[in-house]
């Protein structure tokens, strides 16, 4: 059995996941057990109404935190499915109209994988370029839109800038064309303010286990209006009006629910946390030189990523030296792959500035206190690698 | 991010963390030097030495890299470090692979590591003024 022991780390590593709400992890073991609400909610007997029940006040509670009818939501198993299923049957549902697609550069691969996998297919994508804070600009936008276009998938929160695309802008180009607008909003819900009444989206994926819910629940939004629907792409059973069959997960959908809830009483809150431990830590490391925020640094940008580049430095030399804080590199960072982030090079980054890139993402129980060590962890960190690769030049 | 336990042996994690050898040579006397990079825009070392015309007296390396790099020429000055010149046709550069659990994916690097130390070897062949 792997032991917990997460409390020797300093977890600044938020936008790859969070930990799970207590309150929302306590509430999830109410519905695995004998003793709790277990059974299929697909069952008609009481216990599987019960269960029913459970699911339907959990999609009621992310409705609220969307502001959408809650019959407009499909589980799925997270932000990767969700995405899939939006690009995939989106792009199927409308294929017999046209076949072009336009997407980003920087993007997640969940979105640009499952565009790959259409153009495998026969189908066009066109992918536009950021400008070199990561922002799409509407007349790039228009320029790569063709009469068959007929679907667009832009994310709101990049996952490795933070950068915050104008979503309401995208849409209604969207709609002026009926080209569907698919947004990946894994990392905006729950951190940013989203009315999906009042914005021009037609599809939103979002996943639990990035607002202190459990992993391996997320949803689908799936907007009715006319034109607007997905082709399933996996098939099995007739669960969540036949898109996405399969038995719904109660304790993982009950804990979405609660953490979208409890997050959205804390929107406003968070927004003001996560600004503070940015500046705090752009504070704390601004005496070094030659370091570069990779996104936009106008209120284009979710404060609760910070992407930095360090001239000079190897990104998984930094974050080794950086331990026992917890960040992200703007590398795949692992063993087998060193490649500079396909983001950061989509921003203009050479590979020696996109490879020293260190991402910090804050989170609900971030302390200033840890900010504040990680600033001078930083600061030690690049002084003692750039030491060792004085003389090289 | 890996975990750094699994990712690193703790012979890595000792050098990368206390590089001691990192840094300029004492002053004085030849220097000898090997210098090596892995691509335009990957792993690079210099090494460095001092020697007394039978051992290498001292030795020091600057690098960028991943830590098995850095851990890796810390330990290659480690091991080199006093030894007699005929060491460095001795020495195994793949066993500093192994002692240091380098992924089969980063022996470019090593090899990296190799051709400064061969550089370093046809330096230390010259003739050498001050």
């Amino acid at each position: 059995m792997v032991k917990a022991a997460a409390n020797r780390f300093i977890y600044l590593d938020y936008a790859a996941t969070t930990p799970v709400d207590l309150q929302v992890a306590e509430f999830m073991a109410g519905f695995l057990t004998r003793e709790g609400v277990f059974a299929n909610p697909s069952s008609i007997h009481a216990p599987g109404q019960q269960a029913a029940r459970a699911v339907e006040i959990a999609r009621e509670q992310l409705a609220g935190l969307l502001n959408v009818r809650p019959a407009d939501l499909i589980w799925t198993s997270g932000a990767t499915e969700s995405d899939n299923l939006a690009i995939i049957g989106g792009a199927h549902y409308r294929g017999r109209r046209g076949k072009h697609l336009v997407t980003m550069k920087t993007e997640h691969k969940a979105v640009l994988d499952a565009f790959a996998a259409l153009q495998r297919e026969g189908f066009e994508v066109s992918y536009v370029a950021p400008n070199e804070s990561g922002l799409v600009s509407m007349d790039v936008l228009r320029a790569a839109l063709r009469e068959d276009t007929q679907l667009v998938s832009i994310m709101y929160v990049n996952n490795e800038t933070g950068v915050v695309q104008d979503i309401e802008a995208i849409g209604n180009i969207c709609r002026e064309r009926d080209i569907l607008f698919h947004v990946d909003a894994a990392q905006a819900v729950g951190k940013v303010a989203l009315d999906l009444q009042a914005l021009p989206v037609d599809l939103l994926s979002l996943t639990a286990h990035k607002f202190y819910g459990p992993k391996g629940i997320g949803a689908l939004y799936v907007a009715n209006r006319p034109g607007c629907q997905v082709e399933p792409i996996l098939f099995g059973g007739g669960q969540e009006r036949r898109l996405r069959p399969g038995t719904l997960p109660v304790h993982q959908i009950v804990g979405l629910g609660l953490a979208a809830e409890l997050a959205a009483s804390s929107l406003q809150d968070n927004w003001l946390h996560m600004s503070k431990l940015r500046h705090r830590l752009l504070a704390g490391i601004s005496q070094l030189p030659g370091l570069l925020v990779n996104g936009d640094e106008s209120e284009r940008s979710y404060p609760g990523i910070l992407n930095i580049s360090a001239l000079g430095v190897e990104g998984e030399s930094l974050m080794l030296a950086l331990a026992p804080v917890c960040v992200a590199s703007g590398s795949a960072c692992n063993a087998k792959n060193a490649e500079p982030s396909y983001v950061l090079r989509a921003l203009g980054r050479d590979d020696a500035t996109a490879q020293s890139a260190i991402r910090f993402s804050f989170g609900r129980y971030t302390t200033l206190a840890e900010v504040d060590f990680a600033a001078a962890r930083y600061c030690e960190a690049i002084v003692s690698l750039r030491s060792i690769a004085k003389g090289l030049e | 991010m890996a975990d750094r336990d699994v990712a690193y042996n703790e012979r890595v994690l000792e050098c990368f963390s206390a590089p001691r050898h990192a840094g300029p040579l004492t002053p004085g006397g030849p220097v000898y030097s090997g210098r090596a990079q892995e691509s335009a825009a990957g792993a690079r070392v210099v090494l460095l030495c001092h020697s007394d015309g039978d051992h290498i007296s001292e030795m020091r390396f600057s690098a960028w890299g991943c830590p098995h790099f850095i851990a890796a020429a810390e330990w290659l000055c480690r091991e080199l470090e006093s030894q007699p010149l005929a060491q460095l046709n001795e020495f195994d550069i793949r066993s500093v692979q192994r002692l240091l659990a380098v992924p089969v994916e980063k022996t470019g690097r090593i090899l990296t590591l190799e051709d400064a130390l061969e550089a370093l070897k046809a330096s230390l062949s010259q003739p050498k003024t001050q």
